[in-house]
């Protein structure tokens, strides 16, 4: 999972529509990726992240980056290498996400998480 | 004198000619020693052409399965209409859906990989024109075949067969595991979305509807969505379906076998095969035996199991239906290409 996806993502109960993000991450193993810069890339993306998402990312890895979005510049291309970087090189590996809602813990494997509700999740409001 | 001869010669001709045709239809009896021979000989020649042309053309009946299936994924074993009642209730569809797609999915998804490599040109175009920066989703990536087509844009994996998005990972997609009912992102967000042959798995309309409904609510405002589905004229395929519930077949080479350490299943299609290989049908290469819902197929030497598909096959006018519970979208196109629906859908 690149940290773009987790910006993206959140918790996938009806219940917590629009309060489940940004997920918690917890990260036992990450990869870095060299993935080259692209300016009009990032550029484009800036107005679609959510500050939030980046500052919990921020916070857990301990990656410096201005988080004040009215100091932002889309000139300071210091700034959008870290961004991209950020965003698209770190790679959470192993570990786990957790709903600031519901506190529901998806697992993340081999890169992958796995955002599946179980059968009796689903179904739990349903009386048999 | 001279007209008489002539007649009498015409007569032996006309007989002779009879004769002759007699032979041809097989059913002669004359006393002519030579003839029954000669007839006879022609008879087995004819038979045993025959014979051979039998054999061919089951064999090449039974290559064309195979090939078909290895080389494009298109099953041409006939298909069966397994009884199939629509489900009462959502959790009865979610259950018919778990055995008869995801679990299959599972299970195939390493021979499926093998063979969907080329990209359908109406999604490679509609992937190429989106803008640089852009963030897009693929709902029901399969085995990954579209997420690396554009480098310019992030376009997220995700499906609800664990070993697909496995197969994503390792050819360093972004990938997640996620249902089509409840994906796991944020309203408003994304650019564009795909669905490739992903709605004709949900067994109801009204989930039909809900995974569509649960596409466009991560879409922002504008954005579009190609989604795409499995026709009922699937004449290029040489067949036309009546009904619109099916199970498709596939041939699955045990050489694909994820779970190859599950010995026990293994042991249990062997000795299967073997029994089979005891049976009077020695002369046949291709021995099926049924065992439970699987069918097992053993041909030159390699097993195939045989699984079936739950697809839901769409009638024209069947988006258009389910877009009008939706009032966020609306149809920009809609139209037919080798058997399959596709519809571009924007939410407005």
């Amino acid at each position: 999972m690149k940290i773009l996806t987790h910006n993206m993502m959140a918790c996938t109960k009806k219940q917590c529509m629009g309060k489940g993000f940004p997920l918690k991450v917890e990260c036992t193993e990450q990869i870095v990726l060299e993935q080259e810069f692209n300016y009009e890339f990032t550029k484009n993306i800036y107005p679609k992240l959510d500050w939030a998402g980046i500052a919990e990312i921020s916070k857990k890895f301990n990656i410096p980056i201005q988080l004040d979005t009215t100091k932002h510049s889309l000139e300071d291309e210091e700034f959008l290498k870290t961004l991209h970087s950020l965003l698209c090189n770190l790679k959470v590996i192993t570990g786990s996400l957790t709903c600031p809602n519901c506190q529901r813990v998806y697992p993340i494997d081999k890169g992958i998480p796995n955002m599946l509700l179980r059968e009796d999740e689903i179904y739990q409001d349903i009386k048999e | 004198m001279t007209d008489s001869n002539i007649d009498i010669d015409k007569l032996n001709l006309n007989e002779s000619f009879k004769e002759e045709k007699l032979n041809e239809n097989d059913n002669d009896d004359d006393d002519d020693n030579n003839t029954i021979s000669r007839n006879k000989s022609k008879k087995e020649l004819k038979k045993l052409q025959k014979q051979q042309y039998k054999q061919q053309k089951k064999q090449d009946k039974k290559n064309n399965k195979v090939n078909k299936i290895i080389n494009e994924g298109v099953p041409d074993i006939s298909e069966e209409k397994i009884n199939f009642e629509e489900p009462k209730t959502d959790r009865e569809a979610y259950q018919v859906e778990v055995k008869h797609v995801r679990e299959i999915y599972d299970r195939i998804a390493l021979h499926f990989d093998s063979t969907r490599y080329k990209a359908w040109p109406i999604v490679e175009k509609f992937l190429e024109k989106v803008s640089i920066g852009s963030i897009g989703v693929d709902v029901g990536c399969g085995n990954g075949k579209y997420l690396g087509l554009n480098k310019n844009s992030h376009l997220i994996g995700s499906d609800i067969c664990n070993n697909f998005t496995s197969i994503c990972n390792e050819k360093h997609y972004e990938s997640l595991v996620a249902d089509n009912l409840y994906l796991p992102y944020k309203s408003n967000s994304f650019d564009y979305a795909i669905s490739i042959a992903v709605i004709h798995h949900f067994s109801t309309f009204d989930r039909r509807t809900e995974a569509l409904r649960e596409i466009i609510r991560v879409l922002k405002s504008g954005a579009t969505l190609l989604i795409t589905s499995w026709a009922t004229t699937q004449k290029w395929k040489g067949k036309n379906y009546d009904y619109q519930d099916v199970m498709v077949p596939w041939l699955f080479q045990n050489q694909f076998d994820m779970t190859k350490k599950n010995d026990e299943k293994q042991d249990k299609h062997i000795s299967s095969n073997n029994k089979n290989n005891e049976n009077e049908n020695k002369n046949e290469d291709e021995n099926e035996n049924e065992n439970g819902d699987e069918k097992i197929i053993e041909k030159s030497g390699s097993q195939y199991e045989v699984y079936h598909r739950y697809y839901h096959l769409f009638e024209n006018g069947e988006f258009e239906k389910m877009v009008a519970q939706i009032p966020e979208c609306e149809i920009i196109e809609n139209n037919l290409d080798h058997d399959n629906y596709y519809c571009l859908i924007k939410k407005k």
